[in-house]
């Protein structure tokens, strides 16, 4: 024991005498130490060992749950760079955007729109070796509609034989047929014209049957077992710290532009910044990094480099129609009127948007440039509120989440302070994260704001979502009443004729918000990314997603 | 001494159970459902419905106890929600990076805190010792997300002398060291002068200066050992802390440490998470008395013989 203690004070007074003489010597070492430290990061090196010194930089906020497509309804940045898709979006020049082969070649609508006939390009091989067949997509297809933690199973429930697979009275999918390894046809429940566009959204994903059943509650976790046919290999992740693709050499498609993407978990906004300055990541995504925007926007350095994207997608107020005084659609009409929209699209993103006047938003097939504007008019809200019986306004409750971003916030508060001018008296209820969700998934919220951007590109993403049944509405806390109008929305989807579709929803999306006032929409908005100079081609996603297609990106030392 | 050590570690297990008991009762009584935080506003009620039930999250708060007590005894501490991982690989991946961190800030203490400590109280009140007092109490009182910011933006954005975050080589480590150490050197410093300053007062140091002996080795030699007591027990509780992950630090940092996995946890609900980081936390924190009582008596005879 006293050699112990002899060792224990011999240690401490060693460590005591060196540091009694170094007064100025910490700073010191610490250059020393730097010098290293920069040319070592230089040369910086994967988890895996791999070289990732040319790879593509970029940054995400946080961990995803899982890169399993079918399992994410939020976070399909890997999945769309480590798989295909049978079809895949392309965004053109002027804003529109079209389907085009991916994985299917071509494809063959039956008349009556109910039987589809595809062709899957031949010779495709995933990252193990393995080929695509036709099987893969019915595997694919079945494991939307079965697997248990699917979320995506209404990509493929319009399929035939979809709810006789869901519920287990079937044990195949009845409207899939397997023509032969490259052949095959989907015949579905009753004409649905977004059906194509569906199968682009990276949900649909097409997966090996063999890996993929093989890695279990693995798949989407461990990069090894996640096997693809896409432009990049999933190598590693480390959680909180970063997730690596490498390219795929030998794609089907042709190899990528750059030798692969790290993608770094930084959640803090300054810290991206720094990093982005310091040449530590490529692209800062704007959307992350919400405080630094108009730092970048309004340098000299920067101005140059920002590239930007429309954002297919709107944000919007929902009243919810059983609470009173909103079931009155006067109140409604009067809210409506009584918000500057202009004036938040200038606050919170520098103008840079679109303002909204329906559902379907700039950029979305089916987007109603000519709908009749909304307009900012205190007085006559005021009016409306006299004649609806409340000439002293009334008190009113807008609740968002506790994590709610700063957006959802500031427009609350706006929100907020433009109905006190109409006599409104609004409370911002705060509540904690998973009780917001509770209560809104319960239809018991009063009124919210929030946002919902494209999955893929056709009017169902969003008229459907929100009132093509009761239950969508009042999950979404809109408590829309008219049935009628639900019933016309939900027989949308089986109208053949493309303009006669587009027409019936443009006559629906007027009905539902500028006669029934069901929800103040506010404004859709451009996504904006900084990317430095040596990286070449980036564009940004039709729908102008923070998760972007990497496979055209080059980089230039 | 063995014995002491035994009975400590006997005594901590009902503490741990008490730890997770209250946790796991807090947790119950939080509002929200931890699945509809997981899949947001895209779940569908059926498929809410069936993960809970897959979840085991309909059984009785008591029932979801003692299975969790059982199964955690067995090396099983469940899989996170959020990361769909075993909660037990996640802690492993993260402890090698909070450990380095928090071996690293405890060097920087140390090493700072230490000396300037002795050099305070050997010159009391002279302007080196105003100084040091000085530059510590801004290092104690400095909030760290500032710290960090701060050098963040002077070593590695302005200067460009180390890397702005991450974990991929030490030299990463350097920066989030210095700012968790900066603030511990304060408390350690101040702490040592204080008591050493009272040592020196004492009888037996001015018997040990009249026997002739050197100024360096009455300080070294007699005094310190003596001032080190407290100090040792805060070094002991500040190295558990820090093991139990430096929450800020790491997020600015972005360092995967212990720290924002109980942070990630706790803002998404995640159960198995939270109790195993807590868990984990909860064993560190008891290591660390022990380990503060067991070097209180190597270094203090008395203490050893009481036991």
């Amino acid at each position: 024991m006293k050699k112990r203690i002899g060792l224990l004070l011999a240690l401490t007074l060693t460590a005591g005498m060196l540091l009694s003489g170094c007064g100025n010597s910490s700073a010191e070492k610490e250059d020393g130490i730097t010098t290293d430290a920069a040319t070592d990061t230089e040369a910086a090196e994967g988890a895996g060992g791999l070289d990732t010194g040319s790879f593509l930089k970029i940054v995400e906020l946080a961990n995803p749950n899982t890169v399993d497509p079918e399992c994410t309804t939020d976070y399909y940045l890997v999945s769309m760079n480590i798989f295909n898709r049978l079809v895949e979006v392309k965004a053109n020049d002027d804003g529109t955007s079209e389907i085009v082969p991916s994985l299917a070649d071509s494809w063959k609508i039956s008349e009556d729109g109910l039987t589809y006939t595809f062709k899957l390009h031949e010779g495709v091989k995933y990252t193990n070796g393995a080929d695509l067949t036709s099987d893969d997509v019915l595997y694919t297809f079945t494991r939307l509609l079965t697997y248990s933690n699917s979320l995506n199973g209404d990509i493929v429930d319009q399929i035939k034989g979809s709810d006789e697979l869901k519920d287990g009275t079937a044990a195949a999918l009845e409207g899939f047929t397997v023509i032969d390894d490259y052949n095959f046809s989907v015949t579905l429940k009753e004409p649905y014209a977004a059906f194509l566009a569906c199968l682009s959204t990276p949900g649909c994903s097409i997966l090996d049957r063999e890996t993929t059943d093989e890695a279990g509650s693995d798949f989407g976790i461990d990069p090894a077992k996640t096997i693809g046919t896409g432009y990049f290999k999933f190598e590693s992740w480390t959680v909180n710290s970063e997730m690596v693709l490498e390219a795929n050499k030998d794609c089907w498609a042709g190899a990528p532009g750059c030798d692969g993407i790290v993608i770094k978990i930084v959640p803090d906004e300054d810290t991206q910044r720094m990093m982005f300055e310091n040449g530590e990541i490529d692209i800062l995504n704007l959307e992350y990094a919400k405080s630094q925007a108009d730092y970048f926007l309004e340098s000299d350095t920067y101005k140059d480099q920002i590239v930007s994207g429309n954002r297919v997608g709107v944000y919007y107020i929902a009243m919810n129609q059983s609470f009173e005084p909103l079931n009155d659609v006067k109140v409604r009409k009067a809210i409506q009127m009584a918000i500057d929209r202009q004036s938040i699209l200038d606050a919170l993103f520098g103008g840079r948007g679109t303002l909204e006047n329906g559902i379907l938003p700039n950029g979305l097939i089916g987007y109603n440039k000519d709908l009749p504007a909304i307009n900012y008019d205190v007085e006559g809200a005021k009016e409306l509120l006299t004649e609806a019986g409340y000439p002293d306004g009334f008190d009113l409750e807008i609740s968002q989440s506790s994590e709610a971003n700063s957006t959802t916030e500031n427009v609350n508060q706006i929100v907020q302070a433009m109905l006190g001018e109409i006599g409104i008296n609004v409370t911002i209820n705060v509540l904690d994260d998973a009780t917001y969700l509770d209560m809104r998934n319960a239809g018991e919220l009063a009124m919210y704001n929030s946002s919902w951007s494209a999955d893929f590109n056709d009017p169902d993403n969003f008229i459907y979502t929100f009132f093509g049944t009761v239950e969508n509405t009042n999950r979404r806390c809109l408590g829309y009443t008219d049935t009628d109008i639900i019933d016309r929305v939900a027989a949308a989807r089986a109208i053949v004729n493309e303009a006669d579709r587009i027409a019936e929803y443009q006559e629906l999306e007027k009905i539902i918000i500028q006669d029934d006032a069901s929800w103040v929409p506010l404004f859709s908005v451009k996504h904006l990314f900084v990317v430095n100079p040596r990286v070449k081609n980036f564009t940004v996603s039709w729908n102008g997603w923070s998760d972007n297609y990497y496979q055209n990106v080059t980089i230039e030392e | 001494m063995a014995k002491k050590v035994l009975k400590r570690i006997l005594v901590s297990i009902p503490v741990l159970i008490g730890v997770m008991l209250i946790l796991f009762l807090m947790l119950n009584v939080l509002p929200g459902d931890p699945v509809s935080v997981m899949m947001k506003e895209h779940a569908k009620p059926e498929v809410i419905e069936r993960m809970t039930e897959e979840m085991g999250l309909n059984d009785p708060v008591m029932v979801r106890f003692f299975r969790y007590l059982w199964n955690a005894l067995h090396g099983d501490f469940g899989t996170s929600y959020k990361l769909n991982r075993p909660v037990g690989a996640l802690i492993a991946n993260a402890f090698p990076n909070t450990l380095k961190l928090a071996i690293a800030a405890a060097i920087v203490a140390w090493v700072i805190g230490i000396p300037a400590g002795i050099i305070s109280a050997i010159k009391q009140n002279t302007i080196i010792d105003r100084l040091f007092m000085g530059v510590s109490l801004v290092g104690v009182s400095m909030p760290v997300f500032w710290a960090a910011l701060l050098f963040q933006y002077c070593f590695a954005y302005k200067w460009k002398l180390l890397p702005v975050s991450g974990v991929e080589t030490w030299q990463s480590f350097i920066l989030p060291a210095v700012v968790l150490g900066w603030s511990s050197a304060g408390t350690i410093s101040r702490l040592t002068r204080c008591n050493l300053l009272e040592i020196l007062q004492e009888d037996f140091i001015r018997t040990a200066r009249a026997k002739g002996l050197r100024e360096s080795a009455v300080i070294v030699g007699h005094a310190f050992k003596n001032a080190l007591l407290p100090v040792v027990t805060m070094m002991a509780i500040q190295v558990a802390s820090l093991l139990s992950g430096a929450v800020i630090t790491e997020s600015i940092f972005s360092i995967p440490g212990i720290g924002r996995l109980a942070v990630d946890a706790i803002s998404s609900r995640d159960m198995p998470l939270l109790q195993g980081t807590v868990l984990f936390t909860t064993i560190l924190i008891i290591a660390g008395n022990l380990l503060a009582d067991v070097l209180y008596s190597l270094i203090d005879p008395r203490i050893r013989t009481e036991g």
